[in-house]
């Protein structure tokens, strides 16, 4: 995995592990390797591992079982999915409607647009 | 725990301290030790592992002073040099016949290693490669699981798959049990291990810092024109690099990437460097908490 | 969690298996000067046999040169860069790796050229090297009857240069810090020859005293010569072997202090 130098390393890894959860390669409600596996896989200092896995469980995508490692919530996907949704709506809704009111279109245009 | 003491160090009859009066306590972990070539950074190293017995002060590792040489504690430091070459025929006679002196040898990190680094133990160091001759020595070194481990240089002549697989060995040893400090004078591709910094100038310790506490003092952010109000800046890679006080970077919505070393170590080695170093030690945030290193400046 | 030694021992404290262990750390270096001092000196030993007795007059200290020679500079691989700086961070007591040193140079080295150069000889003909040597140089056509007394003087005073030189070379590739090895031998080489070299040139002074002072005019018998200066030389070579003792016993002291401290 190749690392950007813009965005600290914890959310690099968080959109990692998101993109790991709805490709599948992380099957929910199913172990995932371990802070020090992953650090070792990807060559990273468990600590920030540790953080990534942090805003993860805070954000119920993961939990973690006494003794037994880190596990990928039943619901991940849809947390996910949701969580991607807030930051659409947040970010990208505004932005398209500043590009629209730029280039003069109409929410139709874009309509006629996206069904092409 | 390494602490170093007021540590000097003179070769042979030279008037000029190789180490001038350097003091420090690096804890467990990775730390990155950087400073130009004839900084000290060498020297050190050889005082923590031993080699070199100081002019001045005192190193202790552990609790036990290193100039005592006891075999229990020199067992538990190993250091690899720049140059270092096989001091052995092959990876396999030193497996038996230096390895059984360090009770944490561990045979099958050591084979896993070597395959990582498509190298055999039975080959003939002599005629490797120096590439070659150097992965086979860090992967012998890292087997060793020395509680400390000192490596000069490592990722000098190595590859990019070489330096991902050597990168992904040490992760392994970014734990309470170890702590493993690599020196080198131009920032390798390892940055996203390093718990901590230390960074030398001529002979001294001009700073020794976390990269938590620093990443909680300054923004590094990459932008395309100069960020009025940074604490330093350079052009690095198309980009510009800048250090912002994080509280800065938060006013000014810009968003702080991974620490960089490089640009780090440039500030420290330009005008800007007493303001940089009163922003680390100074309190400028409201969760300030003293540093667990200590800082020795100008 | 705390990972068992290897071995319950204590290694903090001096033991005869720590300086085992500090051996086979160095054997796959010494093993070379080990079996081929070996090897050689086993064949000039039985090759002296089986040749003969006068041919063997001649070659014997031919012969045997490499050997002594070998012996003063074995500690010399010491030296080695690589190893020396391994050996220093070994995990061993100071003392264990001290004692090592010390007891391959002087002891272990030495032992395997007089040793079998003596077995071979006494279990052949019963005698020791000096006897056989006396025996072939006092062939009818020998050059001078030299006595038994003489041949022990001379036999000390190679002792004598010998411990000089060893320890001079151990010292020398141990201690320096750089080109450990050249001055190992290079060191060695001086003290070896110095004094055989002054010993020579006292000689002369003394035969060319003897001579101007008359005691060899007339008949000269060159076997009673030859015994008269032997004899006058007696004195200066017990001198010079003190001399050489004292620097022995400096040059080990000076070892064995700084052998703790020395410097990677």
């Amino acid at each position: 995995m190749n690392f950007n130098d813009n965005i600290p390393i914890s959310r690099q890894l968080v959109e990692y592990c998101y993109t790991q959860v709805m490709t599948g390669g992380w099957p929910c409600g199913e172990r995932i390797p371990s802070t020090k596996d992953m650090a070792v896989m990807l060559g990273v200092n468990p600590r920030t591992v540790m953080k990534a896995y942090d805003e993860l469980a805070e954000a119920g995508i993961i939990y973690q079982r006494r003794g037994m490692g880190y596990y990928t919530a039943d619901d991940a996907r849809e947390t996910i999915i949701k969580k991607r949704r807030e930051t659409f709506v947040r970010n990208t809704i505004p932005e398209l409607r500043r590009t629209m009111d730029e280039l003069g279109y109409t929410p139709q245009d874009i309509l006629n647009l996206l069904n092409d | 725990m390494i602490e170093l003491k007021n540590l000097s160090y003179y070769y042979g009859k030279s008037t000029v301290a190789a180490l001038d009066n350097v003091s420090a306590r690096i804890g467990n972990g990775v730390h990155l030790m950087l400073g130009e070539n004839g900084a000290g950074k060498t020297t050190m190293l050889k005082c923590v592992a031993g080699l070199l017995l100081p002019t001045g002060g005192e190193c202790v590792v552990d609790g036990v002073s290193v100039t005592k040489r006891l075999p229990s504690e020199l067992a538990r430091v190993f250091y690899l040099g720049v140059d270092d070459g096989a001091f052995m025929r092959d990876i396999d006679t030193m497996a038996k016949r230096h390895a059984p002196f360090y009770s944490r040898f561990d045979a099958e990190e050591l084979k896993r290693n070597l395959d990582a680094f498509g190298l055999s133990s039975s080959q003939k160091l002599s005629s490797m490669s120096l590439g070659m001759r150097h992965k086979a020595m860090l992967a012998y070194a890292l087997s060793l699981n020395t509680e400390v481990l000192l490596l000069d240089e490592p990722a000098n002549g190595l590859d990019i798959e070489s330096k991902m697989a050597l990168l992904r060995m040490i992760a392994g040893k970014c734990d309470d049990e170890h702590t493993v400090l690599v020196a080198t004078h131009t920032i390798s591709d390892m940055e996203t291990l390093y718990d901590g910094l230390i960074v030398m100038q001529a002979n001294h310790i001009r700073l020794t810092a976390m990269t938590e506490e620093i990443a909680e003092r300054f923004a590094f952010v990459r932008t395309l024109s100069k960020v009025d109000d940074s604490l330093y800046s350079e052009w690095r890679g198309g980009k510009m690099c800048s250090i912002l006080p994080v509280d800065m970077a938060d006013e000014l919505g810009l968003e702080s990437g991974p620490v960089d070393y490089a640009v780090l170590y440039g500030a420290l080695h330009s005008p800007a460097a007493p303001e940089v170093i009163k922003y680390m030690t100074g309190p400028g945030r409201s969760d300030y908490k003293p540093f667990s290193n200590g800082v020795d400046y100008e | 969690m705390t990972i068992q030694q290897e071995s319950s021992r204590n290694r903090d404290r001096f033991s005869w298996l720590g300086v085992w262990d500090v051996t086979k750390f160095w054997w796959p270096v010494l093993k070379w000067e080990f079996w081929i001092l070996l090897g050689y000196t086993l064949l000039v030993s039985v090759l002296a046999i089986s040749i003969d007795t006068h041919v063997l007059a001649l070659m014997w200290s031919l012969a045997v040169s490499p050997i002594a020679y070998a012996v003063m500079f074995a500690s010399s691989l010491f030296g080695l860069k690589s190893m020396r700086e391994r050996f220093i961070t070994l995990p061993a007591l100071n003392s264990e790796k001290l004692v090592f040193t010390l007891l391959w140079t002087f002891v272990v080295i030495p032992c395997i050229s007089e040793l079998i150069v003596n077995a071979v000889f006494y279990l052949y003909w019963g005698q020791s090297e000096n006897e056989v040597l006396l025996r072939m140089i006092e062939a009818p056509d020998g050059v001078a009857d030299m006595s038994m007394e003489h041949m022990t003087v001379f036999k000390y005073w190679s002792v004598a240069i010998m411990m000089c030189g060893m320890m001079t070379c151990l010292y020398c590739s141990t201690m320096s810090r750089s080109h450990n090895i050249i001055k190992g031998i290079g060191f060695s080489l001086l003290v070896y020859t110095i004094p055989s070299f002054l010993l020579g040139v006292l000689a002369g002074l003394v035969g060319y005293s003897l001579g101007k002072k008359g005691e060899l005019t007339g008949n000269v018998n060159v076997e009673e010569a030859m015994n008269r200066l032997f004899d006058s030389m007696g004195i200066y070579l017990g001198g010079f072997c003190v001399v050489m003792l004292v620097y022995f016993v400096v040059m080990l002291t000076l070892y064995i202090r700084k052998f703790a401290k020395r410097q990677g």
